[in-house]
């Protein structure tokens, strides 16, 4: 099992994207509280923590607290929106750190969409100038994307754009907008539908297969990508018992997450998939139950992928 | 209701509305009374089929029927049924007449198949009515309609299908009617996905020398397959076209698509052909078909706007809105502040735990 810490650093940001599910608290992670909790995740036998946020890359401490964690055998992954590392220098002195793993969130490969989506004009550059920088020292760098109804129709084109521009791009997560938290509860115009994106989706999904690339799609019900069920975060959590620890930095505080399962409908009931499906995530009103659907193919071939190949 | 199709002009009377079956995505109305037999043969009509709600239910009102199109002169009489009683009833009706069973297979499976009807049982029912129809040397026909639900596993029905005595094989792009448009989004497939599954499903049943037939979809979506589904059995009225679809050369031939769905999605898979598909000669093999006889009316329904269109304007949306728990100053908490919400990293049990 390769359980993973999520640690965030600071709640504060230079965007204010329209959907982020952790808009600021006022707090901020300080040295000691930040090598407690590696520790702890050390002793917990974790894989690896995540840094996040808000915004990391406003901590000073990152260099610190990655070395603490790499000292502790603990691989270490930033959640970044990539403008500070634009930056020229900042991405040689973490990767000298020793954090080598990036997730950049960008949502859109239209750059006017891009910079309404994060608030901030000039946000696509400076996240394209990000991956180019990043590519430069070698890191590993994933692209994250919220999918919201605003990208949810061009998700295979911002994989085609992305990887075209930027080859070393080798993995690809999509979270589906949580509406029930943070500033989607408040800007409802970013909830979709599932079926809005469902095509797109696929397309996506079936380009960057046939590129050889992989991805992970989080809090999709199954029946919205039964071609790559193996590739939910949900289902490989609960085909692997996996869990998930978050240290948030507001009043939920420590949160252990060791159930992926969710709400569902009455004909979910039907469906072979329904035992690894996490169902609909706790979305609260947004999302129809009526959208889902059973649907009918062996779960055998989908278990048997996410045990025996850890990487597909 | 009659229309032109292949050797024998056909007719369809609907005999009762009710049905043993609720199938997810039916489109059927509640038909008035039918016109009479006779003038349905005077109007050119030598093909009949009898069609519901489930005719089996009234068998008696059903035998009526078939000796009053037998002698009103049709050669070619049909049954549209779920099967549920044709394992009883086929050899009375064969013997008044009846020449093909029309038949509704949704899933390989029952968990499927029963789904899709609304009914436990209702798949092995259906086997057992094709087998008794079949010992009675009855023709029998299936058609499977494209679900959110079904789609994924049409490839595994023609080698069934061939197996269990079938002669023809319809794949239908469902019409978003009656309980179809109340369940769209639960039932009706999006066509970009679906499509794919059907034209490899007609590729199996070609081998398996399966003939088969696909109604109701758009041209554009069907490749060099587009021949071979270029009849619609519904009328075209109820369909659909993009603004897209303007310059597009196969038209004239193409069904469109559901007004419901381009009003859902925008037509986003839909693009203009350059060629024009030829027909094939499937105008004798749909000619075995019906189509669902009375369709339920299309009711003014508000639909979820298409994604495409938020793009439209993005600054009438404004500056976002701050979340609701969303810190207004820019004074960072930290240190004690950390111990108060993350007790468990500094040994200190939070609040309530012993």
């Amino acid at each position: 099992m390769a359980n993973i810490g999520y640690l965030q650093v600071v709640r504060g940001c230079n965007q204010y994207c329209r959907f982020c599910s952790n808009p600021a608290s006022g707090y901020m992670l300080d040295l000691d509280t930040a090598r407690r909790a590696v520790d702890d995740f050390a002793e917990r036998g974790y894989f690896g923590v995540i840094l996040t946020g808000g915004e990391p890359s406003l901590s000073d401490l990152i260099p610190d607290i990655t070395r603490h964690a790499v000292s502790r055998g603990l691989h270490v992954r930033m959640i970044t929106n990539g403008s500070r590392l634009a930056k020229a220098g900042l991405a040689e002195e973490y990767f000298e750190a020793g954090l080598r793993h990036f997730h950049v969130s960008i949502h859109s490969c239209d750059e006017a969409l891009e910079d309404f989506l994060t608030g901030v004009k000039g946000s696509h550059t400076l996240a394209m100038e990000a991956l180019e920088n990043l590519g430069r020292v070698g890191a590993t760098v994933n692209i994250n994307t919220v999918i919201n109804r605003f990208n949810a129709d061009h998700l295979d084109r911002n994989v085609r754009a992305f990887t075209e521009r930027f080859p070393f791009l080798r993995h690809f997560v999509w979270n589906n907008l949580d509406p029930s938290m943070g500033r989607a509860e408040t800007n409802r115009d970013t909830a979709h539908r599932l079926a809005d994106f469902e095509l797109s989706l696929a397309r996506a999904m079936r380009f960057l297969h046939a590129s050889g690339r992989t991805f992970r799609v989080e809090r999709v019900p199954l029946c919205y990508m039964v071609e790559f069920a193996h590739c939910s975060t949900e289902t490989r959590k609960i085909i692997k018992g996996e869990e998930r620890m978050v240290h948030f930095l507001d009043e939920k505080g420590t949160v252990r997450q060791t159930d992926f399962r969710h709400p569902k409908a009455p004909d979910c009931r039907s469906c072979t998939l329904n035992s690894i499906c996490g169902g609909l995530f706790e979305l609260g009103d947004h999302y129809d139950l009526g959208e889902l659907h059973p649907v009918f193919i062996d779960p055998a071939p989908i278990v048997l992928k996410v045990k025996s190949d850890p990487d597909a | 209701m009659s229309e032109t199709r292949g050797a024998h002009r056909s007719a369809s009377i609907s005999l009762l509305n009710a049905c043993s079956n609720a199938c997810v995505f039916c489109a059927h109305d509640d038909a008035e009374s039918p016109p009479a037999m006779a003038s349905l043969f005077a109007s050119g009509a030598r093909a009949l089929t009898l069609s519901g709600g489930e005719p089996t239910l009234e068998p008696e009102a059903l035998e009526r029927a078939l000796i009053a199109a037998k002698s009103a002169g049709f050669v070619d009489i049909r049954l549209q049924t779920n099967g549920h009683r044709l394992a009883a009833l086929a050899p009375r009706l064969a013997s008044l007449g009846l020449t093909s069973v029309h038949l509704s297979v949704h899933g390989p499976d029952a968990a499927s198949h029963d789904y899709h009807t609304g009914r436990d049982g209702s798949l092995d029912a259906l086997w057992a009515g094709a087998g008794a129809a079949l010992r009675a040397g009855l023709r029998v026909v299936a058609t499977t309609v494209l679900t959110r639900s079904s789609y994924r596993q049409l490839a595994e029905l023609p080698t069934l299908l061939r197996a269990r005595g079938i002669a023809a094989w319809h794949l239908a792009v469902p019409l978003a009617r009656g309980r179809l448009q109340e369940n769209f989004d639960r039932v009706y497939p999006r066509l970009g996905m679906a499509l794919p599954f059907a034209l490899q499903a007609m590729q199996i049943a070609r081998r398996s020398q399966l003939p088969t037939y696909l109604s109701g979809a758009p041209l554009c979506l069907l490749g060099p397959l587009a021949s071979r589904a270029i009849r619609t059995l519904e009328p075209t009225q109820s369909r659909s076209f993009h603004t897209r679809c303007e310059g597009c050369k196969a038209r004239p031939q193409c069904p469109g698509v559901d007004p419901l769905y381009l009003a859902r999605f925008d037509g986003d898979e839909l693009r203009p052909r350059d060629d024009v598909p030829t027909s094939a000669d499937d105008e004798a093999l749909a000619s075995l078909f019906t189509g669902i006889g009375n369709l339920a009316p299309f009711r003014a329904q508000r639909t979820h706007e298409p994604v495409q269109r938020s793009r439209i304007a993005l600054p009438m949306y404004g500056r976002a809105q701050r979340g609701q728990q969303e810190a207004t100053t820019r004074e960072a908490k930290t240190g004690e502040g950390l111990r108060a919400i993350l007790p468990a990293l500094f040994n200190v049990k939070p609040e309530g735990e012993t």
